[in-house]
Protein backbone atom coordinates (compact mmCIF):
# COMPACT_ATOMS: atom_id res chain seq x y z
CA UNK A 1 0.00 0.00 0.00
CA UNK A 2 0.99 3.71 -1.02
CA UNK A 3 2.66 6.13 1.14
CA UNK A 4 0.74 8.85 0.95
CA UNK A 5 -2.47 6.34 1.81
CA UNK A 6 -1.36 5.61 4.80
CA UNK A 7 -0.69 9.49 5.76
CA UNK A 8 -4.14 9.95 4.74
CA UNK A 9 -5.38 7.33 6.71
CA UNK A 10 -3.96 9.24 10.30
CA UNK A 11 -4.66 12.45 8.91
CA UNK A 12 -8.66 11.25 8.57
CA UNK A 13 -8.22 9.32 11.54
CA UNK A 14 -7.39 11.74 13.82
CA UNK A 15 -10.14 14.24 12.38
CA UNK A 16 -12.24 11.57 13.57
CA UNK A 17 -10.97 10.93 16.86
CA UNK A 18 -11.34 14.99 17.22
CA UNK A 19 -14.88 15.07 16.13
CA UNK A 20 -16.46 12.22 17.82
CA UNK A 21 -15.70 14.30 21.61
CA UNK A 22 -16.73 17.40 19.94
CA UNK A 23 -19.46 15.93 18.49
CA UNK A 24 -20.98 14.69 21.90
CA UNK A 25 -21.89 18.12 22.92
CA UNK A 26 -23.54 19.05 19.93
CA UNK A 27 -25.57 16.28 20.55
CA UNK A 28 -26.37 16.97 24.18
CA UNK A 29 -27.08 20.55 23.37
CA UNK A 30 -28.93 20.00 20.33
CA UNK A 31 -27.39 21.87 18.15
CA UNK A 32 -26.84 19.81 14.74
CA UNK A 33 -28.36 22.24 12.54
CA UNK A 34 -25.74 24.84 13.94
CA UNK A 35 -22.89 22.72 12.68
CA UNK A 36 -24.38 22.39 9.62
CA UNK A 37 -24.62 25.80 8.94
CA UNK A 38 -20.77 26.39 9.86
CA UNK A 39 -19.76 23.68 7.72
CA UNK A 40 -22.19 25.30 4.72
CA UNK A 41 -20.14 28.84 5.42
CA UNK A 42 -17.14 27.12 5.08
CA UNK A 43 -17.38 27.49 1.47
CA UNK A 44 -17.46 31.23 1.83
CA UNK A 45 -14.31 31.21 3.72
CA UNK A 46 -12.85 29.07 0.91
CA UNK A 47 -13.94 31.94 -1.51
CA UNK A 48 -12.95 34.67 0.73
CA UNK A 49 -9.24 32.94 1.67
CA UNK A 50 -8.91 32.55 -2.16
CA UNK A 51 -10.02 36.12 -3.44
CA UNK A 52 -7.65 37.51 -0.12
CA UNK A 53 -4.70 36.10 -1.03
CA UNK A 54 -4.28 33.83 2.04
CA UNK A 55 -4.94 29.96 2.36
CA UNK A 56 -8.41 28.62 1.74
CA UNK A 57 -7.89 26.30 5.22
CA UNK A 58 -7.20 30.06 7.17
CA UNK A 59 -9.79 31.63 5.39
CA UNK A 60 -12.30 28.93 6.25
CA UNK A 61 -11.36 29.18 9.91
CA UNK A 62 -11.76 32.45 10.37
CA UNK A 63 -14.51 33.21 8.64
CA UNK A 64 -16.30 30.02 10.64
CA UNK A 65 -15.09 31.42 14.01
CA UNK A 66 -17.31 34.62 12.54
CA UNK A 67 -20.07 32.84 11.63
CA UNK A 68 -20.16 31.20 15.18
CA UNK A 69 -20.14 34.46 16.60
CA UNK A 70 -22.69 36.05 14.36
CA UNK A 71 -25.29 32.84 14.88
CA UNK A 72 -24.79 33.25 18.69
CA UNK A 73 -25.55 36.80 18.57
CA UNK A 74 -28.40 36.32 15.59
CA UNK A 75 -30.18 33.90 17.65
CA UNK A 76 -30.57 36.14 20.48
CA UNK A 77 -31.16 39.77 18.27
CA UNK A 78 -34.39 38.27 16.59
CA UNK A 79 -35.62 38.57 19.75
CA UNK A 80 -37.80 35.28 19.78
CA UNK A 81 -39.81 36.47 16.63
CA UNK A 82 -37.88 34.31 14.60
CA UNK A 83 -36.90 30.74 16.07
CA UNK A 84 -33.45 30.23 16.13
CA UNK A 85 -33.20 27.60 14.00
CA UNK A 86 -34.51 29.27 10.92
CA UNK A 87 -31.94 32.50 11.55
CA UNK A 88 -29.32 29.83 12.29
CA UNK A 89 -30.55 27.90 8.92
CA UNK A 90 -30.86 31.11 6.45
CA UNK A 91 -27.16 32.49 7.46
CA UNK A 92 -25.64 28.64 6.59
CA UNK A 93 -27.59 28.44 3.08
CA UNK A 94 -26.62 32.37 2.44
CA UNK A 95 -23.08 30.99 3.17
CA UNK A 96 -22.98 28.26 0.75
CA UNK A 97 -25.09 30.33 -1.92
CA UNK A 98 -22.46 33.29 -1.22
CA UNK A 99 -19.15 30.85 -1.50
CA UNK A 100 -20.65 29.14 -5.23
CA UNK A 101 -20.80 33.02 -6.28
CA UNK A 102 -17.87 34.49 -5.16
CA UNK A 103 -15.65 31.06 -6.66
CA UNK A 104 -17.67 31.35 -9.98
CA UNK A 105 -16.96 35.03 -10.56
CA UNK A 106 -12.61 34.55 -9.94
CA UNK A 107 -12.38 33.35 -13.56
CA UNK A 108 -8.88 33.31 -13.23
CA UNK A 109 -8.82 30.71 -9.96
CA UNK A 110 -9.91 27.34 -11.16
CA UNK A 111 -10.69 26.32 -7.51
CA UNK A 112 -11.77 22.62 -6.91
CA UNK A 113 -15.62 23.04 -5.46
CA UNK A 114 -16.40 19.17 -5.94
CA UNK A 115 -13.19 18.85 -3.68
CA UNK A 116 -14.78 21.24 -1.12
CA UNK A 117 -17.92 20.02 -1.00
CA UNK A 118 -17.28 16.08 -0.85
CA UNK A 119 -13.35 16.04 0.47
CA UNK A 120 -10.23 15.02 -1.19
CA UNK A 121 -8.16 13.30 1.20
CA UNK A 122 -5.57 11.73 -1.23
CA UNK A 123 -4.64 14.76 -3.24
CA UNK A 124 -4.09 16.69 0.35
CA UNK A 125 -2.03 14.81 2.04
CA UNK A 126 0.36 13.54 -0.94
CA UNK A 127 3.36 15.82 -2.03
CA UNK A 128 3.33 18.06 -4.19
CA UNK A 129 5.42 16.76 -6.68
CA UNK A 130 3.93 13.70 -7.19
CA UNK A 131 -0.15 15.02 -7.74
CA UNK A 132 -1.34 14.00 -10.88
CA UNK A 133 -2.12 17.34 -13.57
CA UNK A 134 -5.34 17.38 -13.84
CA UNK B 1 -4.73 20.33 13.93
CA UNK B 2 -7.00 17.63 15.35
CA UNK B 3 -4.53 16.77 18.27
CA UNK B 4 -4.94 20.48 19.39
CA UNK B 5 -8.80 20.10 19.17
CA UNK B 6 -8.73 17.20 20.75
CA UNK B 7 -6.70 18.33 23.82
CA UNK B 8 -8.82 21.87 24.24
CA UNK B 9 -11.78 19.67 24.62
CA UNK B 10 -10.58 17.58 27.13
CA UNK B 11 -8.93 20.38 29.16
CA UNK B 12 -12.24 22.27 29.09
CA UNK B 13 -14.29 18.99 29.29
CA UNK B 14 -15.44 19.56 32.53
CA UNK B 15 -17.44 22.87 32.34
CA UNK B 16 -18.61 22.13 29.12
CA UNK B 17 -20.51 19.13 30.48
CA UNK B 18 -21.20 20.75 32.98
CA UNK B 19 -22.98 23.77 31.11
CA UNK B 20 -24.45 20.80 28.73
CA UNK B 21 -26.04 19.05 31.74
CA UNK B 22 -27.35 22.00 33.10
CA UNK B 23 -26.84 25.97 32.45
CA UNK B 24 -28.22 27.51 35.66
CA UNK B 25 -26.63 25.37 37.90
CA UNK B 26 -23.21 25.67 36.12
CA UNK B 27 -23.07 29.17 36.13
CA UNK B 28 -24.32 29.26 39.73
CA UNK B 29 -20.96 27.11 40.30
CA UNK B 30 -18.79 29.56 38.70
CA UNK B 31 -18.78 28.25 35.28
CA UNK B 32 -18.48 31.25 32.98
CA UNK B 33 -21.12 30.56 30.52
CA UNK B 34 -20.65 33.11 27.64
CA UNK B 35 -16.86 32.42 27.40
CA UNK B 36 -17.37 28.72 27.14
CA UNK B 37 -19.68 28.93 24.89
CA UNK B 38 -17.76 30.81 22.46
CA UNK B 39 -15.06 28.26 23.32
CA UNK B 40 -16.90 25.73 22.22
CA UNK B 41 -18.03 27.45 19.04
CA UNK B 42 -14.81 28.11 17.91
CA UNK B 43 -13.42 24.61 18.73
CA UNK B 44 -16.63 23.60 16.18
CA UNK B 45 -15.41 26.05 13.18
CA UNK B 46 -11.96 24.96 13.59
CA UNK B 47 -13.07 21.80 12.94
CA UNK B 48 -15.26 22.21 10.42
CA UNK B 49 -12.28 24.24 8.59
CA UNK B 50 -10.21 21.29 9.14
CA UNK B 51 -12.74 18.36 8.05
CA UNK B 52 -13.30 20.55 4.85
CA UNK B 53 -10.64 19.46 3.25
CA UNK B 54 -10.65 15.84 4.04
CA UNK B 55 -14.68 15.16 3.80
CA UNK B 56 -16.07 18.17 2.31
CA UNK B 57 -18.24 21.29 3.34
CA UNK B 58 -21.30 18.63 2.76
CA UNK B 59 -20.31 15.99 4.93
CA UNK B 60 -18.18 16.84 7.54
CA UNK B 61 -21.46 17.15 9.98
CA UNK B 62 -21.81 13.43 9.32
CA UNK B 63 -18.62 12.84 10.93
CA UNK B 64 -19.34 15.10 13.60
CA UNK B 65 -22.97 13.88 14.55
CA UNK B 66 -22.49 10.47 13.15
CA UNK B 67 -20.04 8.82 15.87
CA UNK B 68 -21.33 10.03 19.36
CA UNK B 69 -25.22 9.24 17.67
CA UNK B 70 -22.75 4.99 17.16
CA UNK B 71 -21.30 5.52 20.68
CA UNK B 72 -24.99 6.66 22.61
CA UNK B 73 -25.66 2.91 22.11
CA UNK B 74 -22.39 1.35 24.00
CA UNK B 75 -21.94 3.94 26.51
CA UNK B 76 -23.44 4.43 29.84
CA UNK B 77 -21.59 7.72 31.26
CA UNK B 78 -20.18 11.21 29.29
CA UNK B 79 -16.68 10.13 29.62
CA UNK B 80 -17.58 6.59 27.95
CA UNK B 81 -19.40 8.06 25.01
CA UNK B 82 -17.17 10.78 24.11
CA UNK B 83 -14.42 8.07 23.80
CA UNK B 84 -16.05 5.48 22.17
CA UNK B 85 -17.48 8.37 19.61
CA UNK B 86 -13.73 9.44 19.46
CA UNK B 87 -12.72 5.46 18.66
CA UNK B 88 -15.62 5.36 16.21
CA UNK B 89 -14.72 8.26 14.24
CA UNK B 90 -11.08 7.34 13.80
CA UNK B 91 -11.85 3.93 12.84
CA UNK B 92 -14.77 4.84 10.05
CA UNK B 93 -11.26 6.88 8.23
CA UNK B 94 -9.11 4.02 7.69
CA UNK B 95 -12.61 1.78 6.64
CA UNK B 96 -13.68 4.42 4.12
CA UNK B 97 -10.19 5.53 2.71
CA UNK B 98 -9.88 1.53 2.28
CA UNK B 99 -13.19 1.01 0.78
CA UNK B 100 -12.50 4.66 -1.45
CA UNK B 101 -9.56 2.53 -2.47
CA UNK B 102 -11.18 -0.39 -3.51
CA UNK B 103 -13.96 0.69 -5.35
CA UNK B 104 -12.73 3.86 -6.86
CA UNK B 105 -15.17 5.80 -4.64
CA UNK B 106 -14.83 9.34 -3.82
CA UNK B 107 -13.10 9.07 -0.11
CA UNK B 108 -15.02 11.90 1.85
CA UNK B 109 -18.08 10.22 1.01
CA UNK B 110 -16.53 6.74 1.75
CA UNK B 111 -15.75 7.61 5.21
CA UNK B 112 -18.87 8.85 6.16
CA UNK B 113 -20.85 5.48 4.65
CA UNK B 114 -18.86 3.66 6.81
CA UNK B 115 -19.34 5.45 9.28
CA UNK B 116 -23.03 5.29 9.13
CA UNK B 117 -22.26 1.19 8.20
CA UNK B 118 -20.50 1.15 12.09
CA UNK B 119 -23.39 3.39 13.17
CA UNK B 120 -25.94 0.66 11.95
CA UNK B 121 -24.32 -1.57 13.94
CA UNK B 122 -24.49 0.39 16.56
CA UNK B 123 -28.19 0.59 16.48
CA UNK B 124 -28.67 -3.33 15.98
CA UNK B 125 -26.72 -3.65 19.20
CA UNK B 126 -29.44 -1.80 21.12
CA UNK B 127 -32.35 -4.36 21.12
CA UNK B 128 -29.16 -6.80 22.18
CA UNK B 129 -28.02 -4.90 24.71
CA UNK B 130 -31.25 -4.36 26.15
CA UNK B 131 -31.94 -8.47 26.23
CA UNK B 132 -29.11 -8.47 28.98
CA UNK B 133 -29.63 -5.74 31.60
CA UNK B 134 -32.98 -4.95 31.50
CA UNK B 135 -35.27 -7.55 33.06
CA UNK B 136 -38.42 -7.37 33.43
CA UNK B 137 -40.63 -8.52 36.25
CA UNK B 138 -42.53 -11.61 36.20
Amino acid sequence: MDDFLWRAMLGAGLLGAAAGPIGCFVLWRRMAYLGESIAHLGLTGVAAGILLGISPLLGVTLLAILAALIMARASEGARGLIPSGTVIGIVGHVGLALGFVLLSMMETVRADLLGYLFGDVLPYQRPKSTSSPR
Amino acid sequence: MSLVLLSVTAVLWKPLLALSINRDIAIAEGINGRVSDVVFLVLVASLVAFGLKIVGALLIVALILIPPAAARAFARTPEAMAIIAGVIGAASAPLGIEASWITNAPTGPAIVLAAAALFALALAYIPVSAKFTRRTPN
